[in-house]
């Protein structure tokens, strides 16, 4: 134990050889599910740490070892070489101090040698304040600086501290639109550039970012600095291409993992059926509940993951009543948004014992530390298999063993993964996509480019191919002003201060209730969807009825109602091909297209569901404008139909039904590929296009301008196409059911 | 929807479609074929859309005679 390598983890070291899971018997754990993986124990490599300051060496050691983990001194040793480095190791590897070291060893070579940590949430800065300050390194002055900063100290961070930890969203709208004033010193003296989870930056937020860090690399250079950047990443597909679109610069990969682990049991546990015809099953929250208090009954430390906060805190109650009120009172909620103060409390308490398990968001997978755990539950696919792996990563103490735990829920990617484990286990194939090519995404961002320093054409070589199509539509728009060679933003406000780097369009709709109180905003462009009249609207567990919506002025009108029903809109919707810019093709005559589209989606009518027993109320007419945007989407054409033969008629009502499960059951899968939401992907099935003039099937980015994953769609097409069809051939349903062929957004109701 | 017809989807794209039920299939259905056997596909459709509509059947779903095919 003393020998271990750097693992940051809080309570790691303590309570040596004495895992809980020790006291489950074989049947006990057989219970649980089924074993598909015992993952063998892994050694550390550890490697001498290279020379640097004592201060460094004094502090590190102080964190349990004296020696590093080889990934750690690889890193160190090319940021220290001048390169861009990208660390891809597993949860829990301590791949934070591949960033820390190189930071801190500058830092105390120089006080005035700024570094910029950056996070993908506020909770995940202040856990990592916390921690570097416990170093008491004499020289490093770390700070975080965000919206909870208070005015007051702002500017003692601007001078003092050379350890800046805060968020992207800060970044654009604080310390860039200031870089020549307020953080002129920092830009000035700005070493080391870390970004943490960059997995996480894909998509839109991820696009947003690339720009930010486009960004940040020009205002860099305008100050006469020239930062390295440090990523650390769960394991996917392409970390090399994630860290290269997101700043412009080559990289270094890092992945040859030298931390241990323990040997780690693995279940996955499925929900029995309830109705085979249907593909129903049993709730994977009270399956969940099942395995959580199994565990804590016997004493294991336990930390179960749900999908929203609802669920969460369904499984904390179901849980609650098997546990009885004893041993209830050994478990927690353990939510996002808890204070540090809060969490360490929690993690003080699993430490000592008094708590053994902890129900939690999937918001606390993002390496927030939770300490003492042996057994993770996940209960239900959290979105990527990365995040299953940090979920499962929050258990396991350095050496010991742990257990592992997948539930699946009813859609398909759940049930896809169950029946195939060594996706889980074996090599990654989801790739992290985002683009710089997304005018919607770059304009705002250039502009705010511009009132940092007027743009020039060099400037390409930062923001990337669409930078002159985009400039110029911005001069011929007015946005931009050209004069002596330069662009310049001449209006008086901030640009940055209008983009939030979360979402893919800046207008809203607000949702207010009669007394005028917002309770909530919607994107826009979802508008028509999730705020038409007589639209259930579910807000913090409590459900509203829509009124009224005024697109024109953007805002809904709702009222409070009792959570009876919920509502389910009717869409027309029309792809048109814009451009064709990429094209394979397929076998038996069929091909494979690549390109801009538009879509135009109309809201036609929507029907109301009982929640109770999700019987149908009834269906009712809306009249609301078409929403229209342009995006990127793949295509696929099938040779035309043939023409009907004496009296046999190809059945063409069920050839549309064919393309339209085929487009769904695509759709429900590719978000293994591409890093999505199934919600981030569009559809449309037609059985002859007025385009293309052949059965075609789009599948195309929802939203404007697109973020890569209809891109990702086009060049795995077949990998993804082959699993699609293991997934259908493999569902136990007849006809079709929400695990294969139905979609829980199907503008079609899943009809036709 | 349907989840057989995606199934046929899925296949007839990934060129899974394999001979020997496909072109029993294909017998049954358009007896102006003839002796299924000889026909080859590939070298048909490649001379135009004629032969296409056959291929196509298959998609359709019209021959299907209950077994799933493979
Ligand atoms: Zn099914
Ligand atoms: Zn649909």
């Amino acid at each position: 134990m003393r020998s271990r390598g750097l693992e940051e983890r809080p309570g790691g070291s303590g309570a040596p050889g004495t895992s809980s899971l020790a006291a489950l018997s074989r049947r006990s754990v057989e219970s649980l599910g089924q074993t598909v993986a015992t993952l063998p124990p892994k050694e550390a490599t550890l490697v001498e740490p290279p020379e640097m300051s004592r201060e460094l060496a004094r502090a590190l050691s102080s964190m349990g070892a004296k020696r590093l983990y080889s990934h750690q001194l690889e890193a160190y040793e090319r940021v220290r070489a001048g390169e861009n480095v990208i660390v891809a190791t597993a949860t829990a590897s301590g791949k934070s101090l591949c960033y820390k070291i190189p930071a801190f060893e500058n830092a105390l070579e120089n006080p005035s040698n700024r570094a910029l940590f950056l996070y993908p949430t506020k909770a995940l800065a202040q856990d990592q304040l916390q921690k570097i300050s416990k170093l008491m390194l004499r020289g490093v002055h770390p700070a975080t600086y965000d919206r909870d900063t208070p005015k007051a100290l702002r500017a003692e961070v601007r001078k003092r501290a050379n350890v800046i930890l805060t968020n992207p969203d800060m970044l654009n709208v604080a310390l860039l639109p200031s870089h020549d004033s307020l953080w002129a010193d920092f830009f000035r003296n700005l070493k080391i550039v870390a970004v943490d989870e960059a997995h996480l930056l894909r998509g839109v937020f991820g696009s947003h970012v690339a720009a930010v860090l486009r960004r940040l690399r020009r205002v860099a250079e305008l100050h006469g600095a020239d930062p390295k950047f440090v990523l650390t990443s769960a394991t996917i597909a392409n970390p090399l291409e994630l860290a290269e679109v997101l700043t412009g610069v080559p990289f270094s990969l890092v992945d040859n993992d030298g931390a241990s682990s323990g040997p780690r049991r693995v279940i996955f546990r499925n929900p029995p059926l309830k109705d085979e015809e249907k593909g129903d099953r049993r709730s994977m929250l009270t399956e969940g509940a099942f395995v959580f208090s199994r565990l804590v009954a016997q004493g294991v430390r336990a930390i179960a993951f749900a999908k929203s906060r609802k669920s969460a805190e369904l499984i904390y109650r179901y849980a609650a009543d098997r546990l009885g009120p004893e041993l209830a009172r050994r478990i927690s909620p353990y939510r996002a948004g808890y204070t540090v103060r809060e969490r360490r409390e929690i993690e003080g308490r699993l430490f000592r014992g008094e708590l053994l398990g902890v129900v939690s968001t999937n918001a606390l997978e993002l390496g927030v530390d939770v300490g003492a755990l042996d057994a993770v539950v996940c209960c239900g696919y959290p979105g990527s298999v990365a995040s299953i792996w940090q979920q499962w990563g929050r258990a396991g103490r350095a050496k010991e063993p742990s257990l592992a735990v997948y539930i699946a829920g009813r859609d398909s990617l759940d049930q896809y993964l169950y029946e195939n484990p060594e996706k889980v286990l074996g090599r990654r194939v989801e790739a992290a996509r985002l683009t710089l090519e997304n005018s919607y995404i770059l304009g705002p961002h250039l502009l705010a480019a511009a009132y940092e320093a007027p743009l020039e054409d060099r400037d390409e070589e930062y923001f990337g191919y669409a930078y002159g199509a985009v400039t110029e539509d911005l001069v011929e728009s007015g946005a931009l002003v050209r004069s002596g060679g330069r662009m310049h933003y001449t209006r008086g406000d901030k640009p940055a201060w209008d983009i939030s780097l979360r979402s893919a369009d800046s207008g809203s709709v607000m949702v207010a209730d009669r007394e005028g109180e917002v309770i909530g905003a919607v994107e826009a462009r979802r508008a028509p969807m999730d705020l038409h009249p007589g639209a259930t609207y579910l807000h913090r567990g409590h459900a509203y009825e829509v009124e009224d919506l005024n697109l024109a002025a953007h805002n809904a009108l709702v009222r409070r109602v009792p959570n009876r029903y919920y509502t389910r809109v009717k869409v027309e919707t029309d792809v048109e091909i814009l451009e064709e810019s990429e094209k394979r093709d397929l076998p038996n005559g069929a091909a494979l297209h690549w390109g801009r589209v538009r879509t135009t989606d109309v809201v036609t009518q929507y029907k109301k569901i009982q929640v109770q027993d999700s019987r149908e109320i009834g269906v009712f007419p809306l009249d609301l404008p078409p929403t229209t945007f342009e995006t990127r989407g793949l295509w696929v054409t099938l040779p035309p139909l043939p023409p009907p033969e004496g009296n046999t008629r190809p059945n063409f009502v069920e050839f549309l039904g064919s393309l339209h499960a085929a487009e769904h059951a695509f759709i429900g899968l590719l978000p293994l590929f591409a890093m999505c939401d199934r919600g981030d992907i569009g559809g449309l099935s037609v059985a002859m296009h007025r385009q293309t003039r052949l059965p075609t099937v789009f599948v195309y980015d929802g939203y404007p301008g697109g973020v890569g994953i209809s891109e990702r769609g086009y060049d795995t097409f077949e990998e993804a196409a082959r699993d699609t069809l293991g997934v259908l051939a493999r569902c136990p349903c007849k006809k079709g059911c929400p695990a294969c062929v139905q979609s829980p957004k199907c503008g079609n109701w899943n009809e036709r | 929807m349907s989840k057989d017809g995606a199934i046929r989807v899925l296949r007839y794209l990934l060129g899974q479609v394999s001979p020997p039920p496909f072109e029993y299939r294909l017998c049954s259905w358009n007896a102006t074929v003839g002796r299924v056997a000889t026909v080859d596909l590939e070298s048909k459709y490649a001379d135009g859309a004629t032969a296409v509509g056959e291929v196509l059947r298959y998609l359709l779903g019209h021959e299907m005679s209950g077994t799933a095919s493979e």
